[in-house]
């Protein structure tokens, strides 16, 4: 069984007129990069400011690694690393000083981790550049950077791409990725880029109007959604019997058109081309086909994205 | 708590308003002096007198230091990193006391030591009016302190300070200046430096404690279960 570091039972929370978040019952498993969508105005920040403890609940319980008194919660959240909206900086001083004084208050001792921070998120050389001159896309990487500096066992990044490139995107995707596969570092992002977020979430919740509509793995997204890889190739039926033998699956259909629809190895389509290639097979198409991340959702919340 | 003293510390040394306040502080009262020094016994005492003048340099100070942590969100990142509010409340408080305290002090301590050199402020007297005056400048610091945590921005926390701050000094010049300066601690600077206290020290004293203490439980109830955003 894998183990819950988060645990929130029927949490609520209510403003003057406005209920926010209304009974939530979420398990977070060790482990996972969850993905966390919903319209403006849904809940998803209100939710990350509880876990974070920026705000007080109006009701029910939030469990961090099994605790879930206010005391034992604040010590709990020494294991977290987050990014809540905006980066949280000081702009008249340099990234490495902002990194300083995050580590100074953490109690990390090695100074080191600055510099390997730094290199992660791709910003290694500002210099004496004060963090009120950077770009968006440069605050962006140094509020992820401040987040990794205590190499969380959870990280909780609210809007991580906003203004980044699409080089940029890409990089933050890889990291994310790597720091999930090689510390094991359970990921909560929440994003208006479906897209980008289908690419790196394995597991994703949505949130609409305050209650929780769906929890959905990426495998079962991409069977309700139909994902699948659709190739066209001059000898189907030989380029059927390289894929099943060569990528070990029996997740591909071959269609009365020719077509070839593959529904597993989504993420690894270069692998594919290479295996055609490799078999001497003519390809003459090559793409992911279905229902987007983002037409589950709207289909799901019945209405119009406000984003 | 000690990692969060340093972190503060960090912040404050590396601060350029800081310096520059501090330095700014230093000269303005210096060319202040030349007002005040007839009114007074000496250069600790003009220098003194000019102390509540000064008092909207802390007040930039308590919005620059405190207000834009809560604008760029940075005091969250120490709540988020597991530290209690009441901690976080308590050091950013010291660290702003300290900070204040050394902007407006600096000219104090050179022209009092300059003059117990020349032999014109007894040392005794020099070590009692600096106490008094530690605990007026402590007590009157920490109205902007209170403030940047209510609202929460910069904006406000120097606007209604620098409001109150003018009132303070219409009253001061007022006829009855004399009973409300002993109770205001700008008022007890001012009382200090023309050694006209009416009260004993001690009473004095107990008045700034009793200050600091309404105004710091009042701080710390607008910031313990407030939302932050």
């Amino acid at each position: 069984m894998n183990t819950i570091i988060l645990e929130a039972q029927a949490l609520t929370k209510a403003y003057k007129q406005t209920l926010a978040l209304d009974h939530i019952d979420l398990k977070i498993e060790k482990g996972k990069i969850y993905g966390f969508i919903g319209q403006n105005g849904a809940g998803k920040t209100t939710f990350l400011r509880l876990v974070t403890g920026l705000a007080f609940p109006s009701n029910g319980t939030l469990s961090l690694w099994g605790k879930s008194t206010p005391s034992q919660l604040q010590e709990q959240r020494k294991r977290i690393g987050c990014m809540i909206e905006t980066p949280a900086l000081f702009p008249n001083l340099t990234a490495y000083q902002n990194m300083e004084v995050q580590r100074i208050q953490r109690g990390i001792p090695d100074r080191a981790i600055i510099e390997k921070c730094l290199h992660m998120v791709n910003l290694p050389d500002t210099g004496k550049k004060l963090v009120r001159n950077f770009s968006l896309g440069m605050r962006q990487r140094l509020g992820i950077a401040i987040a990794l500096l205590n190499t969380p066992e959870l990280l909780i990044l609210d809007e991580p791409i906003n203004g980044l490139d699409p080089a940029g995107i890409v990089e933050i995707r890889k990291l994310l990725k790597s720091l999930n596969k090689e510390y094991g570092m359970t990921i909560l992002i929440s994003s208006h880029i479906l897209e980008e977020l289908y690419q790196t979430a394995s597991d994703f919740i949505l949130i609409d109007k305050g209650k929780i509509i769906e929890e959905i793995s990426d495998r079962e997204l991409n069977e309700r959604c139909k994902r699948h890889i659709a190739i066209k190739v001059k000898n189907s039926e030989r380029a059927l019997l390289v894929l099943e033998e060569e990528l070990h699956t029996e997740q591909l259909q071959l269609m009365p058109d020719g077509v070839i629809r593959l529904y597993d190895h989504l993420d690894d389509i270069d692998t594919v081309a290479e295996v055609l290639s490799q078999a001497h097979l003519l390809v003459t198409g090559l793409s992911l086909s279905g229902d987007t991340l983002e037409d589950y959702f709207l289909s799901k919340v019945g209405g119009s994205s406000h984003d | 708590m000690i990692n969060l003293i340093k972190a503060e510390q960090y912040k404050l040394l590396h601060s350029r308003c800081f310096w520059g306040m501090t330095f700014g502080s230093s000269l303005l009262s210096s060319i202040l002096l030349l007002d005040s020094r007839q009114l007074t016994a000496n250069l600790f005492y003009a220098a003194l007198y000019n102390t509540p003048i000064l008092y909207f340099l802390t007040i930039v100070f308590a919005a620059v230091f405190v207000g834009e942590d809560f604008g760029n969100r940075t005091i969250n990142s120490l709540i988020c990193a597991g530290h209690s509010r009441s901690t976080v409340f308590f050091i950013k408080g010291i660290i702003y006391e300290i900070g204040s305290i050394l902007i407006l002090s600096v000219s104090l301590l050179v022209y009092g030591i300059y003059e117990m050199i020349t032999g014109a402020l007894p040392p005794i007297q020099f070590l009692q009016d600096c106490i008094m005056a530690f605990f007026s400048i402590i007590a009157m610091c920490s109205l902007p302190l209170l403030c940047s945590f209510v609202f929460k921005d910069i904006g406000r926390t120097l606007a209604v300070p620098m409001v109150l701050f003018f009132v303070s000094i219409f009253i001061l010049n007022n006829d009855q200046a004399g009973t409300i300066a002993t109770i205001l601690p700008m008022g007890q600077l001012r009382l200090i430096s023309l050694q006209a206290l009416s009260v004993s020290n001690f009473t004095m004293i107990i008045i700034d404690i009793l200050w600091v203490a309404i105004l710091s439980v009042l701080t710390y109830a607008a910031f313990r279960r407030t939302d932050l955003k």
